[in-house]
């Protein structure tokens, strides 16, 4: 299965983007403002609702859904915790992995009842190798190893534990690996 | 506590991705807030994510953006301020208050009515026809009154809550750039730490930076002091010369938004020598050196 979907060419450059004055303006209620926020975060988000739902249906009510929670709990949100952007990427990666393990949960049971027997694997769902934009972007930048390892802690959201059991791997092994792909990805892709 | 211990057991790692128990969460945070180094990191992995989260960028189909803009409309804001809880208090008192004062008007009208048709007929209809208009512009001026007074709240409100919430940022902010400084005069002021004064070459004699060199930490800062701000397609790239030749120590943005000015590098050792050349954004594998712009020998007698 592989999602064929147009690459945005535009560089965007959040990261030397300062989105708090107009995120203030949003927890007052300005409507505006939250429109303008919608425009310039729009893509990253969706991109991950996509590289973690793998249908564009379901990452569109994903994403639907976590900018409502955006709208909603902007009060609440402290810029003493972390960026605005990590904030608003969290909000969007819970929704839809949320979304992903309802999903999977469903069809766990489908394959006990066809089988009569218990699945030892997670689920059918975690077995299909979709090369999601995600993923897209880190090949050739990380080995397949990091790449997998990112895709069940990042994009999947299995603990540590649950990728150590899902991949057959120690988990000392899962850690080690989740260390250096991540110093990978900030290679790559941190601004420091 | 061993801060490089903590870092590479992996526990920032895992808040990143959501897989930390609510004590683990806590104690990250508070970590972050009490060690700059795991402020530090914290941020650095955030970012990264963001780095993949931003190329990964796919623009969704447009009617979605009015499906959303429909949807937040019937969504209240969670609203933590007390300012708000006290004004909507205060819209009760007054909503409760004149209601009252009509009651007593209207009471005073009807028994004015009933004084005034007992004494002429004729001028009791023109008479009551003209108290009946009063008393309903009356009652209408006092819920005019009332909507104005709403609205006037209501603004005061908003402006109250703007004014918190821009003096939160700032409160924020302002502790964290002191922070920032604190850790910078710590590096600085360790007795084991290296300035190295960068030069500006030919190219760029006005230009200048820092390097903070500590063998005993294992740690490399760099400070621009003096340089340009370049067009988006440059970077700045820092190079250490080690046995003669350039070794990448990455590309930076002198300008950052904090006080603080100081940038970790990774360590390594035995530097002959720093140098900062201008390369293209995302920098180079080789050092352009016709467009080094400072330069700076390292002498750790």
């Amino acid at each position: 299965m592989y999602i064929f979907v147009l690459k945005q060419t535009r560089i965007s450059n959040l990261s030397k983007y300062d989105p708090l004055p107009l995120f203030i303006k949003i927890q007052s209620g300005d409507k505006q403002a939250f429109a303008e926020l919608y425009d310039k975060y729009s893509g990253a988000l969706y991109g991950i609702c996509l590289s973690i739902l793998l249908s564009e249906g379901e990452a569109q009510d994903a994403l639907q859904d976590s900018f409502v929670k955006i709208w909603k709990n902007s009060p609440k949100y402290d810029p003493k915790k972390g960026s605005l952007f990590t904030w608003m990427l969290n909000i969007s990666r819970n929704t839809c992995i949320d979304r992903y393990r309802k999903k999977s949960k469903m069809q766990l049971v489908e394959i006990q009842n066809e089988e009569g027997a218990v699945s030892k694997k997670r689920n059918h769902f975690s077995e299909t190798k979709v090369n999601h934009i995600g993923l897209r972007e880190l090949t050739g930048k990380l080995v397949p190893d990091q790449i997998e390892i990112i895709d069940y802690l990042y994009y999947k959201g299995y603990t540590q534990q649950e990728t150590s059991d899902a991949l057959e791997l120690p988990l000392g092994t899962v850690k080690t690996r989740a260390r250096i792909a991540i110093r990978e990805l900030r290679k790559y892709f941190g601004t420091t | 506590m061993n801060i490089e211990d903590y870092i590479s057991s992996g526990i920032i790692d895992r808040y990143v991705c959501g897989d930390v128990t609510p004590q683990e969460k806590q104690e990250v945070e508070c970590m972050s807030h009490i060690y700059p180094e795991i402020l530090n990191e914290l941020r650095n992995v955030s970012s990264a994510f963001e780095g993949l989260a931003e190329v990964s960028s796919t623009p969704p189909p447009p009617s979605l953006k009015t499906s959303i803009l429909e949807a937040i409309e019937h969504v209240e804001q969670e609203s933590l301020l007390s300012v708000e809880k006290t004004g909507d208090i205060s819209i009760q008192k007054i909503a409760k208050s004149l209601p009252n004062d009509d009651q007593n008007h209207d009471d005073k009208i009807t028994i004015g009515i009933y004084k005034i048709a007992a004494v002429l007929f004729v001028v009791l209809s023109a008479g009551a026809s003209y108290l009946y208009i009063d008393s309903k512009s009356d009652l209408e001026a006092s819920n005019e009154r009332l909507s104005s007074l709403e609205s006037e709240l209501e603004k005061e409100q908003s402006s109250n809550s703007d004014q918190i919430a821009g003096l939160e940022y700032t409160l924020s902010e302002s502790s964290s750039a002191i922070n920032d400084l604190a850790t910078e005069l710590e590096i600085v002021k360790d007795p084991s730490t290296f300035k190295i004064a960068l030069k500006g070459t030919d190219l760029s004699p006005k230009a200048l930076a820092s390097v903070y060199f500590n063998p005993n930490k294992g740690e490399i800062y760099i400070e621009g002091n003096q340089l340009d701000d370049l067009a988006e397609s440059n970077d700045y790239q820092l190079w250490a010369i080690v046995d003669g030749k350039p070794v990448d120590m990455g590309v930076f943005n002198p300008k950052l938004g904090d006080l603080s000015q100081l940038q970790k590098v990774d360590f390594i050792e035995n530097p002959q020598a720093f140098a900062i050349t201008i390369e293209p954004a995302g920098g180079s594998v080789n050092p352009t050196l016709e467009k080094m712009i400072v330069l700076g020998t390292v002498d750790v007698s």
